[in-house]
C-alpha cells in the first residue's frame, strides 16, 4: 500500500506535485475541501487528468484534516494505491429527503456484489436523512461489512454541500467506494460529551425535525441555554448536542447534532431522527474530554496493528466549534495513538458514519470517528 | 524563558514563529489574533458552563417544586382515601359485630380467605380457623345427606345461594346448625374470583323444631301415640305395602260408658280410667301393632299382621274382653267396655283419612248393634276370599266332623233364682283356631247357604239335648234357639222345626225360638204369618234384642209371642242411666200387660238384678249368673241353684 498526502490552497496551489505515478485501477483518491472548491473546476480537471484510472471520492467539509493539522478554506488529498485490494466506486442522487433509505439501498446493491470489506460513503450533508441513509446501506450490504464515512459539511454556514460524482463536485448526491480483498479494517467512534440536567420528552417531532420538548418549543430551550450566544444559531446549537434514548432502552443512547433552525415553525433540524416519545437530555463537553475521546478512538481503531495504517478521520463540526483554537489537539491525539509511520486524512462533517458496537452501522454526531486500513497478506 | 502553554507553543509553531525572536508583522498579527481567539474560547467555555449550570439548576428547582406539589396532592388524596376506607371498615365491623352472624369470603377455589363478625358463636370451635381450607376440608362440618357433591356443584355454577343448612360437630360432642348464604364475586373482566356471604347459627331453632315435632307425637295424658303419630304410622304401613302387598286393619275403639264415668266421678277419675284403658290396650296388642289415642275416649289400633282376616275378628274380641273387664272406681266395680269399628287396607280405603273414617262408621254400627262389640266396615271382610273358601269348606266339614258344639246360657228366675231354661249358643271347635264364636262363621254360613244345614243341626241338637235333660232334671227345662234372618225367611222353617221335635221327641212347649225384633219387623206381614205357623206347632216364641228394632206396637200386639227379651244395651246402663231405666220399666210393664214374659239379657251387676227384681222382670240372663256353659255343666248348675233356692225357702 502506497500512501501520499498533499494539500492545495487557493493562493499557493499544490503543496507537492500530484503523484500521478500512483494512478491505477486499485488506487483510491480521497479529496476533502472547503465548500468554495465546489466552483474551482480547474482543480478537479487537474485531478482527473493526473488520476484517470483511480477511484476519486470526496466532499465539502467544515474543516480539512491532514496529518494532525486542521485547516480551512483548503483542500486535502490522499492518494492510496493498493497492491491486492479491489476498489469499486458508485454514486446515486437523493431525489428527496424522504427517499434517503432507498438511496442507501441503491448504493448498497451496486457495491454488494464486490464482496466489500469496507464501504466508504460520503453524502450530501443537508438534504438527507442520515439515519435512513445508513439504514438503507446497512440493509443492502452483507452482514459484517464495515461502513464508514460522513455527511459533507459547509463550514459553519449550513448552506450548501457537495460530494464528488465521477470526480466532479455535485450537490444532492451520495458517493461511495467499496474496498475488498486482503485488507484489515479498524474503526472507532468516540464522543466525550456528557448529558446534564433534566430529561425531556420529545412531544412533537417529524423525522429529523424537532418541534417541542415536554410540550415547550425546543428552539426556545436552546436560546435560553445559549443566552448571548443564541445570536449565532444554528451553529451555536452545536454546543448542546442532544442525547436521545427510547423509553425502556438502557445505555447512553445516541447523540444528535443540530443542522438548522426554522424561526417561523419554531423547529430545529437534526442530522438524524428525533423519534416522538424519545427521552432527551442536553449535553456538554469541554476540550479535555473531547481530546481524550479522540485519543481513545485512535487507540481502538488501531485494532492492535503494529504496521503503519492509513487512517480516515471524520470528526464533527460541533467538536470543532467547542475546541476552537485547540482543535488540532484531537487530530494530533488520534494520529499519536496509531502505529508510527501511519497517515491520516479526513474532514469535519455534519454527521459521522461508523460501525457502533454490535450493529453494522450508525449515524453519529459530535464524535471523532476513525477508520484504519492496511493491507494484509493475501 | 518559562515553558510556554502547549497551545501557545503550537500556535507559534503553526505560524512558524520562533519563541526566542519576535516575528514579522504579519505573523505577529496572526499570532495575536489567534491568542485573542484562544482567550475568547476560554471565556466562551466558561460562560456556557456557568449558564448551563444556572439554568439547569433553575429547571431542577422548578421541577422539584412541581413534584412537591404533586406529592402533596397525592398524599392528600391518599389521606382521603384512607379515611374513606377506615370509615367503610368501621361500618362493616359494626354491622358484623352487632349481629349474631359472621361474614365469610372464599377464593376462586372455594378456600376461605377471610372471616369476620361473630366468629366465637360456637364454644370451642373457632370459625376463624377455617381460613385456607374449603368447607369440605373442615372436619367439624358434617357432610350433608348425599355427600358434598351437590354443594360443590352449586358453588361451581357460580350462582348465589340462600340459607343452606350445615350441621357441625362441636368439641363438647354436641351438634350445632348453621344457615349459610353466599354471593359469587367477579372482577372487572367478568372472571369469577370467589364467593362471599354470611353465616348464622340456627341451632336453637332447629332444636326447637325437633322438640315440637317430638311433642307432637304423643298424647300427654296416656303416653300413647297421638293422631299425628298414628297418621305417620299408617302412611308408613301404606308405603311398605307398596313394596310388598300386605293388608292391615285400623280398629277404631270407642269406649262405651266413658261419659258416665266422667259425669259420675269427675274428670280426674275419668283421666284415670283413660289411662287404665290405654294400658290395657297397650298390653293387649301384639308386637308390631300401634295403639294411639286420637280424641276424648277414642283410640285407634293399627294392626299389621292381619292374615288371615279371621285374626282381626278374634283380636278385636280380645280387645273388647280386656276393656270390658271391671275397673274399681271409688270402691265400686265398674265395667266400661268399648265398641270397635274395623276398616281394612286396601279393601276399604287406600289412605289414612279414608280408612279412619270408615273405621269410625263401622264403630258406630257396632255401637248401634248393642255396644261391647265390633263391626267390620264391609261385612264381607270378616273373611278374606281365600280364607272364606277355606272356612266355608271347613264349616261344611265341621258339621260332619262334629266340630260344631252348642253351649247353653242359663236363664234365671228373678224370684227364687232357679234356672228356668237355657239359650243354646253355637260354637265351632276349629281344629287350628280353637273355639270360634258365631260372629266369626254365622255370616259366612248365611252367605254360603250352609246356614240351613247348620240351623237344622242346631235345632236337632238342642231338641235332643233338652230331651235328654227332661229325663234327669227335677223339672222341665226349656231350651231356646236363635233363628237367623235367613232361617226365618225360609219357607221350610216350620217343617224343619216340626221334624226336629218329632225326631227328638221333645215336647213343643219346651222349645223356644228367639227371633230378633229387627228380623220380625223387616217384613211384618210375613213375620206375623210365619210366627202363627210356628206357634201353631206349639213352640214358644221370644222377640230377641227388644228395643233395638223398629217395632210398631200395634203390630207387636198381633204377633203370637211368648216372651220379650230386653236388649242388653238397655240393661247395661241401668240403674244409672235414667232413660234406660225408664225404658226397661216401660218394656216390662208393656210386656206384662200383653201377658208376655220378660227376660233381661246381659245382666252383669247386682244393681241391675235388684232393679229388675223391683220392676218385676221375670227372668234374667247374663254373666252375673252364668256364662254360656257346655252341655254337661248345665244340669249341675241347675241343681245347685235349685238347692240354694230350697235352702232359702227352707224346703229340700
Amino acid at each position: 500500500m502506497h500512501v501520499r498526502l498533499l494539500s492545495h490552497r487557493p493562493e499557493s496551489g499544490w503543496s507537492i506535485p500530484l503523484p500521478s505515478e500512483l494512478d491505477s485501477a486499485r488506487t483510491l483518491v480521497l479529496a476533502f475541501a472547503a465548500t468554495d472548491y465546489g466552483e474551482r473546476t480547474e482543480v478537479w480537471e487537474e485531478l482527473a487528468g493526473a488520476f484517470p484510472a483511480s477511484h476519486r471520492l470526496g466532499c465539502s467539509s467544515a474543516g480539512e484534516i491532514l496529518g494532525q493539522t486542521v485547516a480551512e478554506g483548503s483542500l486535502v488529498l490522499a492518494v492510496v494505491r493498493f497492491e491486492h485490494a479491489t476498489v469499486t466506486s458508485t454514486a446515486a442522487p437523493i431525489q428527496a429527503v424522504e427517499v434517503s433509505r432507498s438511496t442507501g439501498g441503491k448504493i448498497a446493491r451496486a457495491l454488494a456484489p464486490h464482496a466489500p470489506k469496507l464501504v466508504l460513503v460520503v453524502s450530501d450533508g443537508l438534504h438527507v436523512n442520515g439515519t435512513d441513509l445508513v439504514r438503507g446501506l446497512a440493509e443492502g450490504l452483507p452482514a459484517g461489512t464495515a461502513i464508514a464515512g460522513g455527511l459533507a459539511g459547509d463550514g459553519a454556514h449550513f448552506g450548501r454541500t457537495w460530494t464528488l460524482v465521477d470526480g466532479l463536485p455535485r450537490s444532492g448526491w451520495v458517493s461511495a467506494v467499496a474496498l475488498g480483498g486482503p485488507i484489515a479494517v479498524g474503526h472507532a467512534s468516540e464522543g466525550g460529551w456528557q448529558a446534564f440536567g433534566p430529561e425531556r420528552e420529545v412531544t412533537a417531532s417529524e423525522g429529523n425535525v424537532l418541534y417541542t420538548l415536554d410540550g415547550k418549543p425546543a428552539l426556545a430551550l436552546y436560546k435560553d441555554y445559549l443566552g448571548d450566544l443564541a445570536a449565532g444559531l444554528p451553529a451555536t446549537a452545536l454546543y448542546y448536542p442532544l442525547a436521545i434514548r427510547m423509553p425502556g432502552e438502557a445505555g447512553p443512547g445516541i447523540v444528535r447534532t443540530v443542522l438548522g433552525i426554522d424561526e417561523t415553525a419554531q423547529s430545529m433540524t437534526f442530522a438524524g431522527d428525533i423519534p416522538l416519545g424519545a427521552r432527551t437530555r442536553l449535553m456538554r463537553s469541554n476540550h479535555d474530554r473531547l481530546v481524550e475521546g479522540a485519543a481513545h478512538a485512535g487507540a481502538q481503531a488501531r485494532a492492535g496493528a503494529w504496521a503503519p495504517v492509513f487512517a480516515i478521520a471524520v470528526s464533527c463540526v460541533g467538536r470543532r466549534m467547542v475546541l476552537g483554537q485547540r482543535v488540532d489537539e484531537e487530530t494530533a491525539a488520534t494520529l499519536e495513538a496509531l502505529p508510527e509511520g501511519s497517515s491520516q486524512v479526513g474532514f469535519y462533517s455534519y454527521g459521522e458514519i461508523s460501525p457502533s458496537g454490535v450493529a453494522t452501522c450508525n449515524l453519529h454526531n459530535q464524535t471523532m470517528t476513525l477508520t484504519t486500513i492496511r493491507e494484509v497478506a493475501a | 524563558m518559562k515553558s510556554l502553554h502547549n497551545l501557545l507553543a503550537r500556535q507559534l509553531a503553526r505560524l512558524g514563529v520562533d519563541a526566542s525572536r519576535p516575528p514579522d508583522v504579519t505573523a505577529w498579527e496572526t499570532l495575536l489574533a489567534r491568542v485573542s481567539e484562544t482567550y475568547a474560547d476560554a471565556d466562551r467555555e466558561r460562560y456556557l458552563l456557568e449558564r448551563s449550570q444556572a439554568i439547569s439548576s433553575r429547571e431542577m428547582e422548578e421541577l422539584n417544586a412541581k413534584l412537591e406539589l404533586e406529592r402533596d396532592r397525592l398524599e392528600s388524596r391518599v389521606r382521603e382515601r384512607t379515611a374513606e376506607l377506615a370509615a367503610s371498615e368501621a361500618r362493616f365491623r359494626s354491622f358484623t359485630s352487632l349481629g349474631s352472624d359472621w361474614y365469610w369470603e372464599q377464593d376462586a377455589q372455594f378456600r376461605f380467605t377471610s372471616i369476620a363478625g361473630n366468629t366465637e358463636v360456637y364454644p370451642g370451635h373457632t370459625i376463624g380457623s377455617h381460613i385456607g381450607r374449603t368447607r369440605w376440608e373442615i372436619d367439624d362440618y358434617d357432610a350433608p345427606a348425599g355427600g358434598w357433591d351437590d354443594h360443590r356443584r352449586l358453588l361451581e355454577s357460580h350462582q348465589p345461594f340462600h340459607e343452606v343448612v350445615f350441621r357441625l360437630k362441636l368439641p363438647n360432642g354436641g351438634r350445632a346448625y348453621a344457615s349459610v348464604s353466599g354471593l359469587p364475586m367477579f372482577d372487572d373482566e367478568g372472571r369469577f374470583t370467589g364467593y362471599r356471604g354470611i353465616g348464622r347459627d340456627i341451632t336453637e331453632q332447629k332444636l326447637t323444631e325437633e322438640n315440637i315435632r317430638r311433642l307432637a307425637r304423643f298424647d300427654p295424658l296416656t303416653g300413647l301415640a297421638n293422631r299425628t303419630s298414628l297418621f305417620e304410622h299408617v302412611e308408613h304401613a301404606i308405603a311398605r305395602s307398596r313394596r310388598r302387598p300386605r293388608p292391615f286393619a285400623l280398629l277404631f275403639v270407642d269406649l262405651d260408658r266413658f261419659k258416665d264415668v266422667n259425669d259420675a266421678f269427675g274428670h280426674s277419675t275419668g283421666d284415670e280410667v283413660l289411662r287404665t284403658m290405654a294400658r290395657r290396650l297397650s298390653l293387649a296388642i301384639r308386637a308390631g301393632d300401634t295403639v294411639a289415642r286420637i280424641g276424648g275416649d277414642e283410640f285407634v289400633v293399627l294392626a299389621e299382621e292381619v292374615s288371615p282376616a279371621t285374626v282381626v275378628a278374634d283380636f278385636s274380641q280380645r280387645l273388647l274382653d280386656t276393656l270390658a273387664e271391671p275397673i274399681v272406681l271409688q270402691g265400686k266395680e265398674f265395667r266400661v267396655g268399648a265398641s270397635i269399628g274395623i276398616a281394612m287396607f286396601p279393601a276399604d280405603g287406600e289412605d289414612a283419612p279414608t280408612l279412619l273414617k270408615k273405621a269410625d262408621m263401622a264403630m258406630y254400627r257396632a255401637k248401634e248393634s248393642g255396644r261391647n262389640g265390633y263391626a267390620f266396615f264391609a261385612a264381607e271382610t270378616r273373611n278374606e276370599p281365600q280364607e272364606r273358601i277355606l272356612l266355608v269348606s271347613g264349616l261344611r266339614r265341621a258339621i260332619e266332623a262334629d266340630e260344631l258344639v252348642l253351649f247353653y246360657q242359663p236363664k234365671i228366675a228373678v224370684r227364687g233364682g232357679t234356672m228356668t231354661g237355657a239359650e243354646a249358643l253355637i260354637r265351632w271347635r276349629h281344629p287350628q283356631r280353637g273355639l270360634l264364636l258365631p260372629g266369626t262363621f254365622i255370616p259366612l254360613a248365611e252367605d254360603s247357604g250352609l246356614i240351613r244345614q247348620i240351623g237344622r243341626w242346631v235345632l236337632r241338637t238342642a231338641c235332643l239335648q233338652a230331651k235328654a235333660w227332661q229325663s234327669v232334671a227335677p223339672y222341665p227345662v226349656p231350651v231356646a234357639v236363635n233363628l237367623s234372618a235367613r232361617q226365618f225367611g225360609d219357607d221350610r222353617l216350620a217343617g224343619e222345626v216340626a221334624e226336629a221335635l218329632a225326631d227328638s221327641g221333645l215336647p213343643a212347649r219346651l222349645l223356644e225360638l228367639e227371633i230378633t225384633e229387627s228380623i220380625m219387623m223387616e217384613q211384618p206381614e210375613h213375620a206375623a204369618e210365619k210366627l202363627r205357623e210356628l206357634r201353631a206347632l206349639g213352640v214358644h216364641i221370644a222377640v230377641d234384642d227388644f228395643g233395638t228394632g223398629y217395632s210398631s206396637l200395634a203390630r207387636l200386639k198381633r204377633f203370637p209371642l211368648t216372651s220379650v227379651k230386653i236388649d242388653r244395651s238397655f240393661v247395661r246402663e241401668i240403674p244409672h242411666d235414667p232413660d234406660d231405666a225408664a225404658i226397661t220399666t216401660a218394656v216390662i210393664a208393656m210386656a206384662h200387660s200383653l201377658r208376655l214374659r220378660v227376660v233381661a239379657e246381659g245382666v252383669e251387676t247386682e244393681a241391675q238384678v235388684r232393679f229388675l227384681r223391683e220392676r218385676n222382670c221375670d227372668e234374667i240372663q247374663g254373666f252375673f249368673f252364668s256364662r254360656p256353659l257346655p252341655a254337661r255343666e248345665v244340669l249341675p248348675f241347675l241343681r245347685r241353684r235349685a238347692d240354694a233356692h230350697a235352702a232359702a225357702i227352707g224346703t229340700g
